[in-house]
């Protein structure tokens, strides 16, 4: 399993850290008032947002490779840290830069490391990693990875990963999204569990649909315009970002007597 | 379990011990399974218990379902897995309504659902309909795929002529096990014997004769085009049967309009001199289908015992759409058969003069799943809307009664406060009547045994007929 690797880097990230900060900072409380105590301070400051960055960076990849989903909260966070702390030394520019970037970067690294604490070691890793799943994740800045957005029965927004190459179907099992009854007959174009309705942009560039595809599509409750079975639909880079929606009670077409009454 | 914000330790911390409700499912096909599916899914707390009469579970996935149809068949892996989970249990070889009341098993648990099918058929109450020859389309299909009940069925196949009332999916299936080239049906899991007897069969002509229109078949183009595209069978309809309806569907809505436009295709096509598959006799086999007859007899042989034929009315269809009835004409004709097979739908029975039946649309009264006038009591499947659709309606159907099951449990409807002992006051009851009820892990045994017998001949399990077998397989 993937997570102890984290979890230990994680744990590891928070003990140097914290040895960094508090031997930072009881230099900088030691040192003489002066000129030689701001450059140290200064010094040590920067040496610390480095350090933060650079290890936040490093889990993020780190979990990334291994595929964990944690690594986007950790990628945004080391880059709102980016933006944020120049910001912050702009506006406080008639404060001791120096002495601004120690108290800055000790809170900021700080509150990181309680996030990441609390997060990794309250509760199991996997239920972590389900928590950090379910919610809306973020776009993936890798350059292999497909984000599809389906529209629930219920109107929840569930956004779930693919390769290209995947179908729908692999989406929604691999990611355990929260679907009802979704892919009975597992791809096998054996029933009309899978169906979906795509945005009409996306649905004009799909792979034209085989008659077996479409008998079985035929017999799908709440058919429309741009529906197709998501075992048949497999991603493109084109597809990145689009939205599905989960058509409403999936129910069979032969159990209706009269098909005319069906639209 | 949908996933909330809070990490797990801290919500199990803060919820508060409720009492955990125990359901009951008696039937474990498709609703079974997928009721108790949706109530574990959607209540982290429920037990759910499954009771089956047969000592093997999946009702008519594995007893209903065309053995040349295996991806049908994957709902299993769904099913075993909920079967699986440590929430849910699995007793078979329990007759409920017999073995144990259901009075009993209300006592014993919170709510208890009825997904017990539809385990009889509708008859067709005309003249020589008990003669020898005469099968239920029910019976047959169980023959051929196992089921314990009708594995002494030894239909005669001896005619050229099989005659199949009714244009559902069933005739369908049926008409293309009784043409189905044998090394095509040889790799699926059909009985050894059906094979045998398929192997010696004569049939060579099949007519699906049904009261209405082409416009009212209820198969659906996936089966139809499978029966046009059978390896060594040829499709005969007749244009005049046709004419007039390209116009008609224009404007219906698609899969009505797709499956008219096959049936008429096919029927103006020039028939292909269809090459005889190999092994096979030289004249290939045919299939018909015939509209507008509506049966009055089955005709007897000179000495009174077997089928020879049916006579049928001639009907003219009044109204349109689904809705169109088949008046008599008063004409008639007969037809030539040796073997005829009524599909004309299956049709649930009552379980216990407890619970409610309508016995004139064969459903237990019921609304959105809870049983009239009898709380805590619930169906789904089948016997609750009546025999028709497919996996997908009855998952559906399942979902929908499993809602009213949660609702009431988290309303406060059901009475919680007795504390309902589940199969633990169940077991007594049972051993009390000689009754050893079969375990998921014992149905797996049996589960390995069938596929290793299968492994032999190539076929994905060799399934065993005799109930006494499988509780020997497992040391009962």
């Amino acid at each position: 399993m993937a997570a102890p690797g984290p979890a230990r880097l994680l744990r590891a990230a928070a003990a140097s850290s914290r040895r960094w900060l508090f031997s930072s900072t009881s230099a900088a409380a030691g040192m003489r008032p002066g000129r030689g105590s701001a450059v140290a301070a200064g010094r040590a400051a920067r040496l610390f947002s480095l350090s933060a960055r650079a290890v936040l960076s490093l889990a993020g990849l780190v979990l990334k490779v291994q595929h964990i989903t944690i690594a986007n909260p950790i990628l945004k966070i080391s880059s709102a840290f980016d933006t944020i702390l120049p910001l912050l030394k702009n506006t406080c520019a008639s404060f001791s830069k120096e002495r601004l970037d120690v108290a800055l970067g000790a809170t900021v690294w700080f509150v990181l490391l309680d996030l990441m604490i609390s997060e990794v070691f309250s509760s199991r890793i996997d239920a972590v990693i389900q928590v950090c799943r379910t919610p809306p994740l973020l776009t993936s800045i890798s350059e292999d990875k497909i984000t599809v957005h389906f529209i629930n029965r219920d109107g929840d927004k569930l956004t779930a990963q693919g390769k290209p190459g995947d179908s729908l179907l692999d989406v929604v099992v691999d990611n355990n999204l929260d679907i009802d009854g979704f892919g009975a007959c597992e791809g096998t174009l054996a029933c009309s569990t899978c169906h979906l309705i795509f945005e009409g942009h996306i649905f004009e560039k799909l792979d034209a649909i085989t008659d077996e595809e479409m008998d079985m599509l035929d017999l799908a409750y709440g058919l429309t315009e741009t529906s197709r079975l998501g075992c048949q639909i497999c991603l493109k880079k084109s597809m990145n970002d689009m939205t599905v929606r989960v058509p409403e009670a999936v129910a069979d077409a032969r159990q209706s007597v009269d098909m005319s009454k069906n639209s | 379990m949908a996933a909330g914000r809070a990490p797990l330790g801290l919500r199990r911390w803060l919820s508060s011990p409720a009492p955990a409700p125990r359901v009951c499912v008696v039937g474990s096909g498709p609703a079974g399974f997928y009721t108790a599916q949706h109530i574990l899914k959607h209540h982290g707390g429920a037990q759910v218990d499954i009771y089956e009469k047969l000592p093997v579970p999946f009702g008519l996935v594995r007893f209903g379902v065309a053995p040349d149809h295996p991806e049908v068949k994957n709902v299993i892996n769904t099913f075993t897995q909920t079967a699986r989970s440590e929430r849910c249990a699995y007793y078979g070889n329990v007759t409920v309504g017999r073995d144990v009341t259901v009075p009993e098993l209300r006592q014993a648990y919170h709510a208890v659902v009825l997904s017990y099918g539809a385990e009889d058929n509708r008859v067709l109450g005309i003249p020589g309909e008990n003669l020898s020859g005469v099968y239920s389309a029910r019976a047959f299909v169980g023959w051929y795929n196992g089921l314990p009940e009708n594995r002494d069925l030894k239909p005669d196949l001896n005619c050229e002529t099989a005659l199949i009332l009714g244009h559902g999916n069933v005739a369908l299936d049926i008409a293309r096990i009784l043409l189905s080239p044998l090394q095509l049906l040889r790799k699926t899991d059909i009985t050894d014997s059906s094979l045998a007897a398929l192997a010696c069969s004569k049939v060579k002509r099949v007519w699906l004769v049904g009261r209405r229109g082409p416009l009212q078949v209820a198969f659906t183009i996936k089966e139809l085009r499978e029966m046009i595209n059978l390896p060594g069978a040829r499709a005969v309809l007749n244009p005049a049967d046709f004419t007039g309806l390209e116009n008609a569907v224009k404007d219906a809505p698609r899969p009505r309009k797709r499956l008219t436009e096959l049936m008429i295709k096919t029927a103006l096509e020039k028939p292909v001199e269809v090459q005889a598959t190999a092994g096979e006799a030289a004249a290939p086999r045919e299939w018909r289908l015939k509209f507008q007859r509506s049966p009055q007899e089955v005709l007897p042989t000179p000495d009174g015992r077997r089928a020879r034929g049916v006579r049928m009315a001639v009907t003219r269809l009044e109204g349109s759409g689904d809705s169109a009835r088949a008046i008599p004409t008063g004409d008639v004709e007969e037809l030539e058969c040796g073997l005829v097979l009524s599909s004309i739908g299956y049709r649930s029975l009552p379980l216990d003069p407890a619970v409610p039946f309508d016995a004139q649309r064969g459903i237990i009264p019921n609304s959105s799943g809870r049983v009239e006038g009898v709380p805590g009591l619930y169906c789904s499947g089948w016997v609750k809307r009546g025999p028709t659709g497919v996996i997908i309606t009855t998952m559906n159907d399942s979902f929908d009664t499993a809602q009213s099951v949660l609702e009431d449990l988290q309303g406060g409807v059901l009475d919680m406060s007795p504390s309902r002992e589940g199969f633990g006051a169940v077991e007594s009851i049972l051993h009390s009547r000689g009754v050893r009820p079969v375990s998921f892990s014992d149905w797996e045994k049996i589960d390995a045994a069938e596929v290793a017998r299968g492994k032999a001949a190539g076929k994905p399990r060799e399934k065993i007929v005799d109930p006494a077998e499988m509780l020997r397989l497992i040391g009962h």
